[in-house]
């Protein structure tokens, strides 16, 4: 779909599909780090 | 944003039995595409819904008219990893009543403007998320990192300043020539040995965010799966490690991709596993991308062992020998977490059965020793450090 065709799209549909991608969390909640080196992890999902 | 239930099974079967096929890697590029434009389309009725006046609205108005005017450039450009971050990023500031960064949003839409062949107006010093900066009489570029062996081609954009790829640590310097080297020696090693998924890595890896070096020179690399295409890596020690590191962060690229169209395991378990990477419990979902990810690390040193150079034969060794065990375990703990959707079963179901075959190879008493004595380290100090838990 294009941006414009999104303009068009209804409410409950896109609210569903931002949803289920986005949930509550913020941007750097999918963010995968291994540490190997056993230190304290930064951040988890 | 959505695939026929057939495609999806036919993705996570791929996925599950090897390195993701050209078409994989089409399909999760189209995939992510439409995310962004899914998130941007959020943004804009969030912002319309805010009644900040016509100039809010008006960058999305531009976008979406160079989408039908230059469709290619928009298809390269929305796709970029900063983008999903800046909308994630601005439906969160938008929930809390706060307005998201439209500046940001605007010298993007000048910059995808500019690469249509419009003049849009910019104040010198202006950021171009993807370009560069406009520095008045032209343009300071972002440096571009790009290698070629065996007909494929790899080109990065090495991405330093970028305001919302600054979530993976402290970065490092935007200055190509240190990675130029390893870079060249790494993707012919990839190309030449691990064709599959150099070809991955050439169709998903877009930019490079460079990080700094980390106390103790252990290097660090990190994805994040709202920015598809973006790969963040200190400094390597040598080519093996960067190779290594492509390997597995691609991985993580790919996997994110596919959550973002089916749900792989149940999130609403709480429950929190051993990863024998991780030095902290982690939920399913994570313990399933790290066992992706290790998986391809296997497959890498697997493959390095068989076929690499004789002074890389001991280390390829001792790292298949230590790979194949924590892969296989921490597969078997995916497996019968009982919180796997259908397509996270046939995503495990493939890998453990691609990795038992290996399991029974027989390496030398040294790698496997050292490789027992790592792993039983390792759930040692993490049994140490997180109390209450049992292995």
């Amino acid at each position: 779909m294009t941006l414009r065709q999104l303009t068009g799209l209804d409410e409950p549909t896109l609210d569903a599909v931002v949803g289920r991608v986005v949930g509550q969390a913020g941007p750097w909640d999918r963010l995968w780090q291994e540490d190997a080196n056993h230190g304290a992890a930064r951040r988890a999902r | 944003m959505s695939l026929a239930p057939a495609d999806v099974e036919h993705l996570v079967r791929d996925l599950a039995a090897g390195d993701p096929t050209p078409r994989d890697m089409r399909i999760l590029r189209a995939v992510q595409l439409t995310r962004n434009q899914v998130l941007i389309e959020a943004v804009r009725r969030g912002v319309a819904g805010r009644g900040d006046g016509d100039g809010a609205s008006a960058p999305f108005r531009t976008l979406t008219e160079l989408q039908e005017t230059a469709p290619e450039v928009m298809a390269e450009l929305l796709v970029l990893p900063q983008v999903g971050c800046w909308a994630v990023e601005s439906l969160r500031l938008l929930r809390r009543r706060q307005p998201p960064d439209l500046a940001y949003l605007a010298a993007f839409t000048a910059g995808a403007a500019i690469r249509a062949g419009r003049r849009p107006e910019l104040t010198p010093g202006t950021y171009v998320p993807g370009l560069g900066t406009y520095v008045g009489n032209g343009w300071r570029g972002l440096p571009w990192l790009r290698a070629e062996a065996d007909g494929l081609a790899l080109a990065v954009r090495l991405e330093a300043g970028d305001p919302y790829l600054s979530g993976y640590g402290p970065r490092g310097a935007a200055e190509p020539g240190p990675w130029r080297p390893a870079m060249r020696v790494a993707w012919r090693m990839l190309t030449g040995r691990h064709r599959l998924v150099a070809e991955a890595i050439a169709a998903g890896f877009t930019t490079l965010v460079p990080l700094a070096s980390r106390p103790g020179g252990k290097p660090a690399s990190a994805t994040s799966g709202w920015a598809y295409g973006a790969i963040a890596l200190s400094p390597p020690p040598d080519a093996v490690t960067l190779a290594e590191s492509l390997v597995h962060e691609i991985r993580h690229l790919v996997l994110g991709a596919v959550e973002d169209v089916v749900p792989l395991t149940d999130a609403n378990d709480p429950r929190r596993w051993y990863a024998p990477w991780r030095s902290d419990p982690r939920p399913l979902g994570a313990l399933l991308q790290g066992c992706y990810a290790s998986m391809a690390i296997t497959a890498f040193w697997r493959t390095e062992h068989a076929c690499g150079p004789p002074e890389l034969r001991e280390r390829a060794e001792t790292e298949y020998a230590h790979r194949r065990a924590i892969t296989a375990e921490a597969l078997r703990r995916a497996a019968e977490s009982g919180s796997l959707t259908a397509a996270g079963e046939t995503l495990v179901a493939g890998l453990r059965a691609r990795l038992e075959p290996w399991l029974r190879e027989r390496l030398s008493a040294s790698a496997e020793e050292l490789a027992g004595r790592r792993g039983a380290e390792h759930r040692a100090r993490w049994l140490r450090a997180n109390p209450g838990y049992t292995l």
